[in-house]
């Protein structure tokens, strides 16, 4: 499915070309910036996303290409309908891009079989998901637990110890016994960090993270998101449309119709 | 852990599989002693005996009742390849009176100690080898009364009981075990047409050493088959027909027990669709994931099969006397082992159901 020649990262012209449709930032385009992190952890190079043949062929993502280094903690930002999910989806290896590559610490995630995929999701990804996606008969501590069943690095001590720091710095302490029910919306995605982080991923992939949660709580949601992943010195990327909580990202990727437009400081997004 | 943590903290859910599961298993299990019942009661007096087979009269087709040789025909079965013991069989359908009144009697005569000697007896002893006038009884004699001391008369002939003898009925008749003259005295009281037969029995019982030639045995005398003891029970009118029709019951509602176990579990894996593509997301397999709903539906099936088979023994308690029901560990365990793999083939179906979830819809909230 990657062919060798989109691989390379994109030259200026058709990048350029695509974005004289959408309207101009301040910021680069995303393939440009990428030229500039030739040590990114994720690096994601000419990916297009192609549903359905012919005519009715429909083109979730056009040649995306852009690059992360680690630490740091960025957004996907776009409407719905922008392809950002696809974008995501991708990256974390639920997807196959129909073509374009998508490279982690060096390692190349695209045309790796179901199983490999399944681990390299289990040992490099934590995911956020929109709706918290808690396993509902098990506690805040069993979910985190149960995905560090998933792994083999790590014996039942080291990863019930990890839990529960988790839990700690997440303020869930008191509630580790708790199912999934008898939690909040806000602490339900708390435990979600915590279990996005469980297995020490390389990169953490947020899906919307504040969709069920009102601004106030989403905000302490996102900043603690921030302050964990930062922490641990691992790479995020949240998806978003809110504006309101790309403040507390490092960088953020415009995504429009399916293309990356540009790359902006979240401070030049504010109003 | 996730299929565990599942059933223990769902209980109510999985309250009604097991107890759907239960009942099943408890229709089957008293199916399966009516089966057992009506097969060990009919043939108890073949099965629990020293006879390897009986050499019945040609048109017989396997009926001791129906069956006419002559005593002397034990001789020339004795000769035949591998036979160690024989003796002829008289075999007597009637009513008898006992001490507390008429009851039914299979008067079986035969030479005690030689083949064909039950083998089950559980309280006194046995007649001796041409001691006349007393008789070994089937147990369910005891339900009428009966006693050792006890007197047993068909017509004017009487017997007294010596012993009893367990799991010996036939045709779901209780068994008394006599001698040939006994027996024949017996048969001349109520069925006078038969007194000018002093010699004829109803077939010839044997022994042998191994596994008998039954071709080489049948031939030893002219116009006459041989039949395994097992044969012999099957070809007891009816026998068959009702082992294969109650066996058909059980294993249909086994089938049906596989098929509850499926929907149960392709609604439960429906309903997790979206859990399960979000876990899939997180780096659980398919297989890993299935090997679960296999577990819980093992875990049901035995809980099913416990629960069913102490209601059912309990049921069992209850059942009248005159029902011939027959708890049977064998069976038991048969219908444990169908049970337990017709959940977990039930179960299978969800596989295809669970490795068909997409991991990609756990993002963007749009299932």
């Amino acid at each position: 499915m990657s062919d060798a020649s989109s691989a390379i990262p994109a030259g200026p012209d058709p990048v350029v070309l695509a974005t004289d449709a959408v309207p101009n930032g301040p910021g680069e385009t995303a393939a440009a910036d990428a030229a500039h992190h030739l040590s990114a952890l994720l690096r994601v190079s000419g990916v297009s996303k192609v549903y359905g043949e012919g005519h009715t062929a429909v083109t979730a993502v056009s040649d995306a290409t852009m690059a992360v280094d680690e630490g740091e903690f960025v957004a996907l930002l776009g409407p719905s309908g922008s392809g950002k999910t696809t974008l995501i989806s991708i990256i974390g290896g639920l997807l196959a891009p129909s073509t374009g590559s998508v490279e982690v610490r060096g390692t190349e995630v695209t045309g790796m079989t179901t199983a490999d995929l399944t681990r390299f999701r289990a040992e490099k990804v934590g995911f956020v998901f929109q709706a918290a996606n808690l396993v509902p008969f098990l506690t805040a501590r069993e979910n985190l637990l149960y995905v560090s069943s998933l792994v083999k690095s790590i014996s039942k001590k080291q990863a019930q110890q990890r839990a529960d720091q988790l839990l700690e710095e997440l303020g869930l302490a008191q509630r580790a016994k708790n199912l999934p029910e008898q939690l909040s919306g806000g602490e339900r995605q708390r435990v979600a960090i915590g279990r996005a982080l469980m297995n020490d991923p390389d990169l953490v992939l947020v899906d919307e993270p504040t969709a069920a949660l009102d601004t106030s709580m989403g905000r302490q949601v996102v900043q603690l998101l921030r302050r964990e992943i930062k922490a641990r010195g691992k790479t995020g990327i949240m998806v978003t449309h809110d504006l309101r909580m790309v403040e507390y990202t490092d960088r953020v990727f415009e995504i429009l119709d399916g293309t990356l437009t540009h790359v902006e400081q979240p401070s030049a997004l504010q109003h | 852990m996730l299929a565990i943590r599942e059933i223990q903290r769902a209980r109510g859910r999985f309250a009604s599989i097991v107890a759907a599961l239960s009942l099943i298993v408890f229709l089957v299990l008293v199916l399966g002693a009516l089966a057992d019942g009506l097969f060990f009661g009919a043939t108890g007096a073949v099965r629990s005996t020293t006879a390897s087979g009986y050499v019945f009269s040609q048109d017989a087709e396997g009926s001791l009742v129906r069956s006419r040789v002559d005593e002397a025909d034990a001789a020339a079965v004795a000769s035949a390849p591998g036979v160690t013991s024989v003796s002829p069989v008289g075999v007597l359908l009637t009513g008898g009176t006992g001490p507390d009144g008429a009851i039914d009697l299979a008067v079986f005569g035969l030479e005690m100690g030689s083949a064909g000697t039950p083998t089950t007896l559980v309280e006194g002893r046995l007649p001796d080898a041409g001691e006349d006038g007393v008789a070994a009884v089937d147990t369910r004699l005891r339900d009428s009364g009966v006693t050792v001391g006890s007197q047993i008369s068909v017509g004017d002939v009487s017997a007294e009981v010596v012993g009893f003898v367990a799991d010996s009925a036939y045709q779901l008749q209780p068994t008394a075990w006599t001698s040939v003259p006994t027996w024949r005295a017996m048969r001349d009281a109520v069925r006078p047409e038969l007194r000018g037969q002093p010699t004829a029995v109803n077939a010839i019982a044997f022994t042998t050493g191994g596994a008998p030639d039954l071709m080489a045995i049948g031939a030893s005398v002219p116009e006459t088959t041989a039949l395994s003891a097992e044969q012999t029970g099957l070809a007891i009118p009816g026998v068959e027909q009702q082992s294969s029709t109650l066996n058909a019951i059980i294993y249909t509602t086994l089938a049906v027990a596989a098929l509850v176990v499926a929907l149960f579990f392709a609604l439960l894996v429906l309903e997790k669709r979206e859990l399960f593509a979000a876990l899939k997301a997180l780096g659980s397999s398919t297989g890993r994931l299935g090997r679960g709903v296999i577990a819980q539906a093992a875990i049901a099936s035995v809980l099913g099969v416990v629960i069913g088979a102490a209601v059912a023994r309990l049921f069992g308690m209850l059942i009248p006397a005159e029902v011939p029901t027959l708890f049977r560990t064998e069976t038991l365990i048969t219908i444990a082992i169908f049970t337990v793999v017709a959940g977990v083939v039930g179960a299978l179906f969800s596989l295809r159901r669970i490795a068909r979830i997409d991991p990609a819809t756990a993002i963007g909230g749009a299932l």
